[in-house]
């Protein structure tokens, strides 16, 4: 099959492009760098299907970055039969700047002028004809958004596939152009590839280039001293460099028609930038649109209209009987909108999901079920074990999606490049650029894309730290251990409020982050912070289908997992607690004697300082395999809950009354566990800092390990999980039940880290 | 006059007439189109004063004051 | 034991020992088990790594 690869600067449009011509959903945003990997697609309208592959940007062919090298060398080294060179006719100069770049390599190419659309919409104009004609490349005016021009690109690119191009180069005219001809000539004798691309990478000094071609190194330094420029001496970097803007500025930027020929134009994002990035107000604005976020998402009383306008509950109105429940059909329907308080929209469809839809459903299952005259255990395996554990983590889809469609809108606008622009300063503190803010973000989804996205970040030590501190930033999967338990808290102890438990949860996650980074910073990756250039994309209305391609992908994704792994997991945990040692089928009231608690219950200890281990008693192991089946997947660990609360509330003598097991929060279940084991509110707690900053889940885990490169940085790193989590946690829960061990524990940090600080003073001084 | 470019004033622009400093950074700074004879706008400063942002080549572009030093211009 | 039980103890079993082997052969594969949806979080890595596997071999049969 023939190959066509995507090429072009960061932004362009490539991913879109992509997308409209495969009909892949691949993942699009508004931010330069969310392609950090080749991939593949077929478009079928040619006379041949064409493979197309989605490369990720480059601002030149002189790599900076680990995903800007990929790039590079697929077009070397791949050979595709054409590249396809977006161009973002509104960022004309920077993206030709690249174009030069690949016309020097021996590879048929077309250039597709990309955001037509919008440039006309500012009153410009471009002559694509004239730009063919200068360039001597095909040139395609297209709206990969809008899907115009793509078949006559694919047409063009598939007539240039035919054709062999050599390379040619806009150096031609400089200064420089007889000693790339000599190195030229030279590498030709070699049989070299590329000739000419080679040639001009090598007198640029180009890191890569010079490493491979070490032989031909002298010859060049020959050629070099036969040279001498006015301006810029022997720079050849910047020659090179400024030979191509001259060129391009020159020759090509007038195919481009300004409407105003004021040189710096004001457009509308930099009207809304002035706001939206204030000097004073950037920050403050950053934190408002953070808490709306989590407003809109968790709030039972939405913009406290409940409290403002002193609205009456369900039953003062009358609605909810004597036994709380809801006197029709429709007022339930009411009770998911609205109690005392609006709800808002995250937890409206939370209601909807849960009380309408799979609480009916799954409870019409289960009673299925039990009424069909299967024995006990079958029941309880279908009931318990499958329906219980896959329900309880299926509920919590709603508010993940609900999360996730504000980042979305956040990165599809264009507003996450400037929170990298606002919080840059912050961030080199804490010895990162501002760039290491988006793959933390990404983690609040899912640590994996979070930790692919790091490949943004130039600085390997950087890239190690973020990825370590990434699963602190609590990912959707992490979500329903906090509002589970947070809920049974307030329910079971009726002290605090979940919602500021659970920001309380989110925001020890960031500090353990910044700590973390901190002193990895000042020990074991210690180095120079990072340069931070970075292009800000110009504001955009998210784009609605793309928005529904991210929610519905992100829905597929979780669903098959509930069904994969989860529903195994959950089926070897009920195995292993309704089975003793010698395959007896044991009832729920003995999970005491199962295998499950033989083998936990010798780990049990070594939680005992986090303060859920030895002192919870007999059935405090409970915890334990939550916390260990939280390691495959964090999903594990509310589903184990449900599992196991149903037998808890079997446990002979259990007094809970009004408590609904089957509830599909986890709650209750929570509940039961905290009434057998009667587990404390610090060590509950604990247990939540210990699941979100431990070892995330076999995925991010095999992710780290791809990305870190090394095998010791990966083993450090899995260290890493265990020690913070294993210390934050036992913090936390020593402080919750003592709190004069705050004082040991802030005497304790300071003391690691003055030594830090003193350490590298005199590491310094000694330099 | 010349100064570089990390001691413009908002709203002060430019023409680039060196960019010196380390080699990775000179080669991103000349890729993004920071090279000799390009115009330069600075737009903003960072809500904490430090990035900056600019205007080259009718983008916006974001650098740290020390990125911004490697640049000289002069000034309009 | 009714047949209805055994056939539960089959499709457990099977449900367990397929997610089970499924990520055993992906790991063989150098595949990472990538548990979100690679295709929504612009990665890729199981996906482009698979088929890359699969056009070697095309062009190694190819004769060039």
């Amino acid at each position: 099959m023939i190959k066509f690869a995507l090429a072009g600067n960061p932004n362009c449009g490539k991913t879109t492009l992509f997308n409209s011509l495969t009909g892949s959903t691949a993942h699009v945003g508004n931010w330069p760098g969310v392609t950090v990997d080749k991939r593949e697609g077929i478009y079928k309208k040619c006379e041949e299907p064409v493979s197309v592959i989605d490369l990720p940007g480059i601002y030149s062919l002189s790599p900076y970055t680990p995903e800007e090298v990929i790039a590079r060398k697929y077009i070397l080294d791949e050979k595709p039969d054409c590249v396809i060179n977006i161009v973002d006719a509104t960022n004309l100069e920077r993206n030709l700047y690249l174009t030069t770049q690949i016309m020097e390599i021996d590879v048929p190419m077309v250039i597709a002028l990309n955001m037509i659309d919008a440039l006309e919409k500012a009153g410009d104009k471009i002559d694509a004809k004239e730009l063919e004609k200068r360039l001597n490349i095909p040139v395609v005016k297209i709206s990969a958004l809008k899907e115009q021009g793509l078949d006559e690109l694919m047409k063009r690119a598939y007539e240039a596939s035919k054709i062999e191009r050599k390379g040619e180069t806009v150096l031609g005219e400089s200064a420089l152009k007889h000693l790339i001809g000599d190195v030229r000539i030279a590498l030709s004798g070699q049989n070299v590839e590329n000739p000419l691309f080679h040639a001009v990478k090598l007198v640029e000094g180009d890191e890569l280039e010079v490493s491979a071609h070490k032989e031909t190194l002298p010859m060049i330094d020959e050629f070099k001293k036969t040279f001498k420029d006015d301006v810029f001496g022997t720079d050849f970097e910047a020659l090179i460099a400024d030979g191509r803007y001259k060129y391009i500025s020159g020759k090509f930027s007038p195919v481009l028609k300004r409407k105003s020929e004021a040189k710096f134009v004001e457009s509308r994002s930099d009207k809304a930038d002035k706001v939206i990035t204030h000097r004073v107000w950037g920050i403050p604005i950053f934190l408002l649109v953070l808490f709306a976020i989590f407003h809109l998402t968790f709030s039972e009383n939405f913009l406290y209209l409940g409290s403002i306008f002193n609205l009456p509950t369900l039953e003062d109105a009358g609605l909810i009987n004597a036994e709380g429940e809801a006197i029709n059909y429709g007022v339930r329907w009411l009770a998911c909108i609205y109690d005392g308080a609006v709800y808002s929209p995250g937890v409206i469809f939370n209601n909807i999901w849960n009380d309408m839809i799979v609480g009916e459903l799954f409870g019409f299952i289960q009673g299925g079920v039990e009424n069909s005259g299967m024995s006990e255990w079958a029941t309880g395996l279908i009931n318990n074990g499958i329906i219980d554990g896959v329900s309880s983590v299926l509920s919590f889809l709603p508010w993940i999606l609900t999360l996730f469609l504000f980042f979305s809108i956040l990165e599809d606008s264009g507003y996450m490049a400037r929170i990298a622009f606002i919080l840059d300063k912050m961030f080199r503190k804490f010895g990162l650029s501002g760039r290491a803010f988006m793959p933390m973000i990404m983690g609040f989804g899912c640590s994996v894309p979070a930790i692919i996205n790091t490949r943004t970040l130039a600085d390997e030590k950087e890239r190690t730290a973020t990825i370590r501190v990434i699963p602190f930033f609590s990912c959707g999967a992490k979500l329903p251990i906090l509002t589970a338990i947070a809920g049974g808290i307030v329910a079971y102890f009726g002290v605090g409020n979940a919602d500021i438990i659970t920001y309380g949860m989110y925001l020890l996650g960031i500090l353990t982050a910044v700590l973390s980074v901190l002193i990895m910073r000042g020990t074991t990756l210690k180095g120079e912070t990072p340069p931070f250039i970075m292009e800000l994309p110009a504001y955009h209305a998210p784009q609605f289908k793309n928005l529904m391609l991210h929610l519905w992908d992100k829905t597929k994704h979780f669903v098959k997992k509930a069904f994969t792994i989860i529903i195994a997991s959950t089926i070897v945990i009920w195995v292993l607690t309704h089975f003793s040692f010698n395959w007896k089928y044991l009832a729920d009231e003995q999970i005491n004697q199962s295998i499950m608690a033989g083998i936990s219950q010798l780990f049990q200890p070594i939680f005992t300082p986090l303060g859920f281990g030895s002192q919870l008693g007999e059935y405090g192991w409970v915890f334990v395999v939550g916390a260990i089946a939280g390691l495959i997947a964090k999903e594990n660990v509310i589903a184990t809950f449900a599992t196991l609360g149903a037998c808890l509330v079997a446990v002979a003598g259990l007094d809970i009354t009004g408590l609904d097991i089957n509830s599909e929060d986890g709650i209750d279940a929570v509940r039961a566990m905290i009434q057998v084991t009667g587990i404390g509110v610090p060590g509950l707690i604990a247990y939540i800092a210990f699941n979100m900053t431990t070892i995330p889940c076999f995925a991010a885990v095999a992710t780290a390990k791809a990305e870190l490169g090394s095998k010791s940085r990966y083993k450090l790193t899995l260290l890493f999980w265990l020690l913070t989590s294993y210390i934050v946690s036992s913090l936390v829960y020593t402080v919750g039940s003592w709190p004069w061990c705050a004082v040991l524990w802030a005497a304790a940090l300071a003391g690691v880290i003055a030594f830090i600080v003193v350490r590298n003073k005199n590491v310094k001084i000694k330099e | 006059m010349n100064k570089p470019l990390n001691e413009f004033k908002v709203g002060e622009s430019g023409i680039v007439k060196s960019v010196s400093g380390e080699g990775k950074i000179k080669r991103r700074l000349f890729d993004m189109g920071i090279t000799n004879g390009a115009e330069i706008l600075l737009r903003k400063k960072a809500p904490l004063g430090d990035p900056i942002e600019i205007t080259v080549r009718n983008y916006e572009l974001t650098l740290r004051k020390t990125e911004a030093a490697c640049v000289n211009m002069e000034v309009k | 034991m009714k047949l209805i039980e055994i056939l539960l103890i089959i499709v457990a079993a099977a449900i367990v020992v397929s997610v089970a082997a499924v990520a055993v052969i992906n790991r063989k594969k150098g595949r990472n088990s990538c548990g979100c949806d690679c295709s929504s979080c612009g990665c890729n890595c199981c996906a482009s790594k698979t088929r890359e596997a699969k056009s070697d071999d095309e062009t190694k049969k190819l004769p060039q």
